[in-house]
């Protein structure tokens, strides 16, 4: 007998309907064959539906099984396929009734017949929406992430066994209700609190600066001097993902699976901190049925570059394209897929290989050479993305140990305050605007329209692009950055103090 | 324990070799061999010419004889036979259609026959 099965695929970060055909022949000799341009992963479907039928007290047909995954010329990957299969078998071995209507069945099967957490669960949901399709039956582990798409029926599936008393009315599973849109994932608690910090207001100003308009930042100081402190304190001050907002970043979290069991939508902002050492295709995306890299994952976060220079040249010169458009198109033999990747680059370098180079107290080691090919590595196109460059200097070790009022430093939750209030205010300039959230996603059209200088303030920008020869990148940079600094005194226009401040940020005084 | 499974293989083919000349089967060659290996029984059905092979299991505790025929073993049988035909060639030529089949049986522990199941054309 023929069972036909929905599942899904997914291409990119797009869902494609998947027909699941079973065939069960009593005629032939025994097997269990599959085709349709299966994973490896795929393949030992097989031996976890037979062991997962088996032990759900369900017969194994003794019979001629041939499953083809359709359409057939579209590479499949991962287990996600397993349910579909079994029911597949179990249907056309008259042991169950499927549904008339169509619906989608997914998840991963355990050898006792249990559902695993299974990645995708999320863009099935919205394909279903998209299709039309009532019904979706996943793995309990990860159905409130389908819980969030509203109009379409959730089933949390334990396990095969109770899915086909389910399917025959004896023990009804109760479909999922639609979720709040509430956070379901913990709290990730920022690893240093901004109130840790000694000294460095500079540093602490500029990031509330970047976490407010969503910039680039570049910090350049000698070893121990705070940088990373200072990055990896930042998602203490990041707002929350709007709604909107939410919904991307969940769909790149759910396709690498990177949403854990239980959880549904992702409203913590990502904090991406991948190691120096990691390969183009780890950050940018890749590999031949193209997946998201680091800046992806980081959409809509933060992605820290600590050792910035220390990373391979290619790596840094490919982050050239998300950073202009804020996402990347990766092009294989299979087709081209275009992933989101709007993040906020935090940067952070010595200034030479020893570190030391322009510190008051050590004396740098580093031959011109070695300095010119440490600082080759920034190049002019990267350099010219990133908004605001600071420079960390060492902290006064006598000033660290002096140092009592740490209760009347600012917290980490104050400064966040302030930057929930900036943001509110851009929420509300840029409403109805696609894709535009905050002040570093303008583009120039709306720049015009929603940046106006006071006359002062121009004037102020005019003399600064003519006297450092600035590009006209960094010109609109810079216009974007003052508009932050004002949104942060919530000043409706910005005044020549607001560019002044930005321009601070912006002129590297070598030495 | 080697040379108990040679003689349940014997009489596994012996059960066959029964069964199969009831569907009017007829023999041509038992055990035919050579360097690359063995055909249990070779048949003729009607007109085609029959290569079977025979699985045969005591009791249900080490799995189904269907899965001890993988494809491996189909291919070596399909190498046996190519080699049979050339050493044949008048049996080649009067049956022009050729096949592989499977018996598999499995006995209770007394020896009964509990079950015993043909497969036409497993060869694909």
């Amino acid at each position: 007998m023929l069972a036909k099965v929905f599942s899904a695929s997914n291409y990119g970060l797009k869902a494609i309907d998947i027909e699941v055909e079973v065939n069960v022949a009593e005629k032939g000799f025994p097997g269990f064959g599959m085709v349709g341009m299966a994973s490896k992963a795929v393949e030992e479907a097989r031996e976890r539906v037979r062991t997962a039928i088996n032990n759900s007290g369900f017969e194994f047909p003794v019979a001629k099984i041939t499953v083809n995954l359709a359409p057939a010329d579209l590479p499949k990957e991962g287990s996600r396929y397993d349910l579909p299969i079994a029911m597949g078998i179990l249907e056309a071995s008259g042991q169950v009734e499927l549904p008339s209507e169509k619906s989608y069945f997914y998840g991963e099967l355990s050898l006792d017949g249990g559902l695993r957490h299974t990645k995708g669960v999320f863009l099935l949901a919205v394909l279903a929406k998209e299709k039309r399709v009532k019904n979706i039956f996943v793995p309990r582990l990860c159905a409130n992430e389908a819980s969030v798409i509203q109009g379409i029926n959730v089933y949390p599936v334990d396990s095969l066994k109770s899915l086909v008393s389910h399917l025959k009315g004896n023990r009804k599973i109760d479909k999922l209700l639609t979720v709040k849109r509430q956070e379901l994932m913990g709290q990730i608690r920022p690893e240093f609190d901004f109130s840790e910090i000694v000294g460095q207001e500079q540093a602490k100003r500029a990031m509330e600066i970047v976490a407010t308009g969503g910039h680039n930042i570049f910090l350049m100081g000698p070893p121990g001097s705070g940088k990373t402190m200072l990055s990896r304190a930042m998602p203490g001050i990041m707002p929350d993902l709007s709604e909107k907002e939410s919904l991307e970043v969940t769909k790149i979290f759910s396709i690498t699976g990177n949403i854990p069991a239980g959880a549904s939508l992702v409203r913590k902002r990502p904090f991406r901190s991948p190691h120096h050492t990691t390969s183009m295709v780890g950050l940018i995306g890749g590999s031949s049925n193209p997946k998201p890299g680091e800046v992806s994952l980081a959409h809509r976060g933060v992605l820290f570059l600590d050792e910035f220079p220390e990373f391979s040249r290619g790596s840094l010169e490919a982050l050239r394209q998300p950073l202009e458009d804020g996402r990347v198109t990766i092009s294989r033999a299979s087709g081209t897929v275009t992933f989101p990747a709007n993040f906020i680059l935090v940067a952070a370098a010595n200034p030479c290989p020893c570190g030391f180079m322009g510190d008051p107290k050590h004396e740098c080691k580093c031959s011109i050479y070695q300095i010119n090919r440490y600082q080759k590595k920034l190049s002019g196109p990267i350099m010219d993305r990133i908004d605001l460059h600071l420079n960390v200097p060492a902290v006064d070790v006598n000033k660290l140990m002096a140092d009592k009022n740490s209760r009347q430093r600012e917290k980490s939750a104050d400064i966040k305050k302030r930057v929930v209030a900036g943001r509110k205010i851009q929420q509300k300039r840029f409403d109805g605007i696609d894709g535009v959230f905050c002040n570093a996603d303008m583009k120039n059209r709306h720049i015009k329209k929603f940046a106006m200088l006071s006359p002062k303030a121009n004037l102020l920008l005019k003399q600064a692009v003519n006297k450092y020869a600035l590009s006209t990148r960094t010109y609109f940079r810079l216009i974007k950055v003052s508009r932050t600094i004002a949104d942060l005194e919530a000043s409706l226009d910005i005044k020549d103090r607001h560019v002044a401040e930005a321009l601070q940020y912006r002129i590297r005084l070598d030495n | 324990m080697k040379k108990y499974n040679y003689q349940k293989g014997r009489q596994g083919e012996n059960i066959a070799l029964v069964f199969l000349q009831k569907l009017s089967f007829e023999l041509v060659e038992k055990n035919f061999q050579n360097k690359r290996g063995e055909i249990d029984l070779i048949m003729i059905d009607k007109n085609v010419l029959v290569f079977v092979e025979v699985k045969l299991k005591v009791g249900q505790d080490f799995g189904s004889p269907e899965d001890m025929i993988s494809p491996r073993k189909i291919w070596r049988v399909r190498r046996i036979a190519e080699s049979f035909l050339v050493e044949r060639p008048n049996l080649a030529k009067k049956y022009p259609q050729q096949r592989i089949d499977a018996v598999c049986m499995v006995l209770e522990k007394d020896g009964q026959v509990s079950r015993i199941n043909h497969y036409k054309n497993i060869g694909g």
